[in-house]
């Protein structure tokens, strides 16, 4: 088994429609493949209709990512940035030990390439 | 050009499971104790339904999944108030963690940043703050 002990997992929430582009930028420009997401429901405290319950509630998106534990820096800011979390209702971002993980690399593939 | 952003420790990430119809009575129970903001998705669960038999079906499979950011002087609180309206205290009804957050960040208003300044500067506790940049390249 090969698994590593150094990592970091790396947890966007984002607005409906940024992960995608996102995995597909880490893809490219930093040549990350261990990006999942998957879909919920937000709700913040500052709604208009807050008195009518819990609040306005909007589609989000969960991303999810492992990172090698001496990058998580570098890949924390770029992701905030890269994400447009600098924005309001730009979404939020955080950062959490990992245990333990395995590798992930995706093998080469000559036909893809051409 | 130089940007920044702002980094908050001292957080933490509540992580609640219940059966689904319940996350809005917990998130509910969460803003009032003061989270800010929540996140809800659904999921499948397991566990204590397998084990009662035809009384199982009392259990639903379908669970929704609540997760909280929470500044660590709040969170006893909030993970007390979520606790009891979640009911969790009752066999299969869900359960509750609490994972440390190495940092978060988010965009945070300027006057919240000086209002959180003026606090550490008065020694009161709360979520810390931390100003990082890069070079923009």
């Amino acid at each position: 088994m090969n698994a590593s002990a150094n990592a970091k997992l790396i947890t966007c929430i984002l607005p409906k429609g940024r992960a995608l582009a996102l995995q597909r930028t880490l893809l490219a420009e930093q040549q990350l493949v261990a990006g999942n997401f998957h879909f919920g429901r937000g709700v913040g405290r500052d709604s208009h209709i807050r008195d009518r319950g819990i609040g306005e509630q909007q589609e989000r998106e969960i991303f999810e990512l492992i990172v090698p534990a001496q990058k998580a820096d570098d890949l924390f800011e770029f992701i905030f940035f890269e994400a447009g979390m600098d924005e309001p209702h730009g979404g939020m971002i955080f950062i959490t030990d990992v245990k333990m993980s395995t590798e992930f690399s995706l093998p080469d593939v000559t036909w893809e390439a051409e | 050009m130089q940007r920044e952003f702002t980094v908050l420790t001292d957080v933490s990430l509540i992580t609640c499971v219940v059966q689904r119809g319940k996350a809005e009575g917990v998130v509910q129970a969460a803003q009032d104790a003061g989270a800010q903001g929540a996140t809800i998705h659904y999921g499948q669960g397991s566990g204590v339904r397998e084990r009662l038999g035809l009384l199982g079906l009392a259990v639903d499979v379908e669970k929704e999944i609540i997760t909280i950011l929470c500044g660590d002087d709040q969170l006893d609180q909030v993970f007390e108030k979520m606790f009891v309206a979640a009911e969790l205290d009752l066999p299969g009804a869900g359960i509750m963690y609490v994972t440390q957050l190495d940092k978060a960040a988010t965009f945070v208003p300027k006057d919240i940043i000086e209002r959180i300044h003026q606090r550490d500067f008065q020694g009161r506790g709360g979520v810390g703050i931390d100003i990082a940049g890069d070079d923009g390249k």
